[in-house]
């Protein structure tokens, strides 16, 4: 026994016993994989490998892997293997093996022999009998013998074709049938992680470490099979509704450019591209992204390809035009981004030379003229000219130019040795942001007019750049058109309105009761009763929405009182997570700025509030990804047509009136107090309409609603990692 | 003698000790308990804290009695104690932090240049402003070194900051930036984080981030520092440069300083008050008198390392 213990002290890594062991491991995964597949549907059983039917295949495996997991516990005990198992494999061990065999003798002798009822009472000693010799024989013996009996019967089973894909078994107990396709990978499942742990225990020599490396293969497994689950879904989704969301997509190549370079840009720049100087999981994730990179570069080509011979591609419904110039909205969203990326590698520069306070001066000038410009054309929403001549692109031209010209000045003198760059030259950050302002300038001032600026070949387009049928227009009634626009932009205000709403009532409700209120039987009340209000039925507070905020709001179902009754829903789930938050804030710094002098209420604006800030992010994100899909309530209060051919102008709805009588300035919206529709609404409207031809328009349905979920959780996630980095950073 | 068996000895006669010292404080409890001349102390000029006749109970446990002590200026008093003798709560009496705890009750005066603190309608935002704190284990918030030093002046509106640069949120005043520096260059930390003003606070060094929490208190420029065993979160290196720095500070600055190393009371401060079990202030007087020539037989057991 010593000897055993001074070669575990160092692991001389690999004895032919150690090889098997991992052999079946990787046995156990690949059935347990391959099982996975098979209920997913991504395998068929009926299929053939060879001329060898899948079924049978996974027979001999099954058998096989039940062979082995038997020959690992025989070579332990018998064999003169050297392991160091306990004496026992553990009560834990028993349970499950008698829980096992049990079920098992007791479905064989109720069923396959025909006992009814009475072969459970023939069932019970087997399952006893096996627990008790699990328990009573060495671990080596214990942990491997009966697993590997139960996964040779199953094999022996499938083997001689007592349970084929065709079987079928029908319980009376239930009324249901469950057929071989489900059951034959269930069962291979359940070998899979009996022969995995009994081969990961085996390959640790069993003992303290062998039990811990069987414990850990188990938990891998299972959170394999999660994560599979989850992936399934989407994947299920997109694969159904990518079709009917894309067709017909015109996308100019000059737009698709922009993006994949901004794609490009983001990768290289948060993630990891490098394999060579990573390891484990890092390295693969490496490659993956290097992997992205380089598609990326390839796209890239093959659409500069595309514009110089000028020839669209289309494919999969989807038409590339050869446009060099690119779109407005997708321009801004693209210079709002890289404007992020920079700014967090904008050092502060203080020019230390006159000179180069003049400059920053004269940049600094630019950028602010042509922000007062682009503020008086938001807000008279029309184009700014003197003379004819659009003062927005003049600027935003002179300053983009300038501040391009810096930068390819900074880069030439930074390149060459003989040159030293003049002390006056802003930092590469600061020209590269001035000019993206410029660039975000010009393309908000594209979008307000819906004049393009085209400069020979490249330029700024307000349309036709992005041509999105799906997704940018109204459905026309089923069978005519397919769109979403309406529905999707009735979701996004809707789930707007809530979180406007929500979210500030929720906070400060948590300052008060965490900051302000002792600990009492209030406060208990106020969280059982915020528990409880997290839990109560959508539809409730739909009817309460439909019989109290409806009257008093216009009187018919709208989208304000949709907004009102989603933020009912989503104020608990925020209340709860910002208590939680402002509780972990520790009480040193509370103390801390008391002791500065600092009130209180100065102390939870500026350390508590900032610092609860990601937990209170956690629960807007999980509450809207609850209320963006909530169809009950929007029944109720929202109740508009199913088909909607408008979008709800809730921008242009606004109207101001001015008046002599208090409170002079009198802001209405009669676009909040209209029906709308919402995704889940359309979605549940076209399910239940019943045309079997309009099921993909479901699935498109779906699918950009579930992209609309994952852009509000993105949104989250970002800002939730700014306060994040802003707190431990 | 080996080392251990030589704790042996040393824990066998502390528990003897407590034990005879226990029944002679039943006896001869008037002696023990009621020599002012042990806790008299004569300075020159006005103390700036007066203290008469302070009792702290928490619910009811009399966690504090009868303490009358006076503190001189610019000097470092040091408050040494065996654990759970008082001392903290002392500390804390002494800026009104023990507000913060529910179950506390303060009776007594603490006179801060004459005026009574426990009065009604003291302004505790500056009454904190003038007597600032340090505590036992560093806690900077989680912000920048700039808005960690900057953070009280700025809500006192003590940094006048434009419209337009708050509105941005970004430019920082050249007085502020004045005061920053000056801060840190007396916390003797300048050198260390210069250039660095914008990371985030907790990246520094446990030793660091102490000295970065007494340069906030310097910030809002108090007559008096409190520090609650300031150094004995860090390791030998760091205490020896927090201790340099309260040397310098006592120019300046009254400190008050609550210490469970005696060595270090010896080195730092220049009158010693001992705390002893019960919440009784036993003696005080000049930091050499009290460690050489102790006037109380129980103070002389602790400091020679008999009992606590």
């Amino acid at each position: 026994m010593s000897d055993a213990y001074h070669s575990q002290l160092v692991n001389d890594g690999g004895t032919t016993y150690e090889r098997f062991a991992m052999a079946v491991v990787a046995g156990a995964f690949a059935a347990f994989v391959l099982a996975a597949g098979t209920l997913f549907g991504w395998v068929s059983l009926g299929g053939h490998v060879g001329n060898v039917p899948v079924a049978n295949v996974v027979a001999v495996g099954v058998l096989a892997l039940g062979a082995g997991t038997g020959t690992l516990g025989v070579l332990s005990r018998w064999g003169g293997v050297r392991t160091t198992p306990d004496r026992s494999p553990g009560l834990g061990v028993g349970i499950v093996q008698t829980g096992l065999w049990l079920v098992t003798a007791g479905l064989i002798a109720s069923h396959t022999l025909g006992l009814g009822g009475v072969g459970w009472l023939v069932a019970v000693p087997v399952g006893v009998f096996v627990g008790y010799l699990t328990i009573g024989t060495r671990e080596d013996v214990g942990a491997t013998l009966p697993a590997a009996a139960f996964i040779c019967l199953v094999g022996a089973v499938l083997v001689t074709g007592l349970i084929t894909p065709a079987w079928t078994w029908e319980p009376e107990a239930f009324d249901a049938t469950i057929p071989g396709t489900i059951v034959i990978p269930l069962l291979t499942m359940l070998s899979g992680l009996l022969a995995g742990w009994a081969g990961a225990s085996a390959s640790e020599r069993f003992g303290t470490r062998g039990r811990q490396n069987g414990a850990f293969l188990l938990i891998a497994l299972v959170v394999l099979l999660v994560l599979s689950v989850l992936v399934f879904l989407l994947v299920f989704v997109f694969e159904r509704g990518i079709a009917v969301v894309l067709e017909n997509l015109t996308v100019g190549a000059g737009t698709v450019l922009l993006l994949l370079g901004t794609a490009l840009v983001l990768l290289v720049k948060f993630g990891n591209v490098r394999p060579a100087t990573s390891d484990s999981t890092d390295k693969i994730a490496a490659f993956v992204n290097l992997a992205g990179a380089i598609v990326i570069a390839l796209v890239g080509s093959v659409l500069a390809y595309t514009i110089g011979v000028n020839r669209a591609i289309s494919g999969y419904a989807v038409t590339i035009e050869p446009i060099t110039a690119i779109g407005a909205i997708p321009g801004l969203v693209v210079g709002i981004v890289l404007v992020g990326v920079l700014r967090q590698s904008d050092a502060t520069w203080v020019p230390a030379t006159e000179a180069g306070r003049r400059v920053s001066q004269g940049l600094r000038l630019g950028t602010g003229l042509l922000a007062g410009a682009l503020f008086l054309e938001v807000v008279t929403w029309s184009e700014l000219a003197v003379a004819g001549v659009a003062i927005v692109p003049t600027l935003a031209i002179a300053v983009g130019v300038i501040a391009v010209g810096l930068l390819l000045v900074n880069r030439v003198a930074s390149l060459s040795d003989t040159l030293t760059s003049p002390t006056w030259l802003p930092p590469l950050s600061r020209t590269a942001t001035v000019a993206l302002w410029a660039f975000l300038g010009l393309c908000l001032h594209v979008a307000i007019t819906g004049y393009p600026v085209v400069l020979g070949p490249v330029g700024i387009l307000a349309s036709g750049s992005v041509d999105w049928p799906f997704v940018m227009n109204p459905s026309q009634g089923l069978g005519i058109q397919k769109g979403v626009m309406p529905a999707m932009l009735g979701t996004i205000w809707i789930v707007l309105g809530a979180v406007a709403f929500a979210v500030p009532l929720a906070v400060g409700a948590a300052v008060y009761l965490t900051e302000y209120a002792e600990d009492s039987a209030f406060t208990r009340a106020v969280d059982v009763a915020t528990n409880g209000l997290w839990s109560t039925p959508s539809i409730v507070f739909g009817l309460f929405g439909l019989a109290f905020l409806v009257p008093r709001f216009g009187g018919n179902p709208s989208i304000f009182a949709a907004q009102l009754v989603l933020g009912f829903m989503l104020l608990p789930l925020v209340l709860i997570t910002s208590r939680e938050a402002m509780k972990s804030v520790p009480d040193e710094y509370r103390d801390a700025s008391a002791a500065l002098g600092v009130s209180k209420w100065d102390t939870i604006r500026s350390v508590v509030i900032p610092a609860a800030m990601p937990g209170v992010i956690t629960g807007v994100i999980l509450g809207v990804g609850r209320i963006a899909g909530e169809t009950a309530p929007l029944l109720l209060v929202l109740n508009g047509p199913n088909f909607p051919n408008s979008a709800p102008g809730v921008i242009s709805g606004f109207t101001v009136d001015f008046g002599l009588q208090p409170p002079f300035v009198h802001v209405s919206n009669p676009a909040l107090l209209e029906r709308a529709s919402a995704l889940p609404y359309q979605l549940y409207a076209i399910i239940t309409a019943g045309v079997g031809a309009e099921e993909s328009f479901g699935w498109g349905t779906t699918l950009v609603l579930l992209g609309v979920v994952l852009a509000f959780f993105a949104m989250g996630i970002a800002s939730r990692r700014y306060f994040r980095r802003k707190l431990h950073q | 003698m080996t080392e251990s068996s030589m704790n042996t000895t040393t824990a066998d006669r502390t528990e003897s000790d407590g034990a005879t010292s226990s029944t002679e404080t039943t006896t001869g409890e008037s002696d023990e308990r009621t020599n002012a001349a042990w806790r008299e102390y004569s300075f020159a000029g006005d103390p700036v804290l007066s203290v008469a006749d302070l009792n702290v109970w928490y619910d009811d446990d009399h966690a504090l009695k009868d303490i009358s002590i006076d503190i001189p200026e610019k000097s470092v008093t040091a408050l040494i104690g065996p654990s759970g003798c008082g001392k903290s709560t002392f500390l804390r009496c002494l800026n009104r932090m023990n507000d913060r705890i529910k179950s506390c009750r303060v009776e007594g005066s603490v006179a801060f240049n004459g005026q009574d603190i426990y009065a009604d309608g003291t302004n505790l935002v500056e009454l904190r402003k003038r007597i600032g704190m340090v505590f036992q284990h560093p806690n900077p918030f989680p912000k920048s070194i700039r808005d960690n030093v900057a953070y009280a002046p700025r809500k006192h509106g003590d940094l006048d900051r434009g419209l337009v640069p708050r509105l941005l949120g970004r430019e920082e005043t050249e007085k502020e930036n004045e005061l920053v520096e000056r801060c840190l260059r007396d916390a003797a930390l300048w050198s260390e984080v210069e250039g660095r003003l914008d990371d985030n606070a907790l990246g520094l060094s446990g030793g660091q981030q102490q000295r970065l929490c007494i340069a906030r208190c310097l910030a809002v420029d108090p007559e008096i520092i409190l520090m609650d065993e300031p150094a004995s979160a860090l390791d030998p290196i760091a205490t020896a440069k927090i201790e340099d720095l309260i040397e310098d500070l006592a120019e300046e600055y009254t400190v008050v300083i609550v210490t469970h190393n005696m060595q270090q009371a010896a080195r730092i401060s220049d009158q010693t008050a001992v705390f002893l079990t019960g919440g009784e202030l036993v003696e005080y007087g000049d930091t050499d008198q009290v460690f050489e020539n102790p006037r109380s037989q129980r103070v002389e057991d602790y400091i020679t390392g008999k009992f606590g």
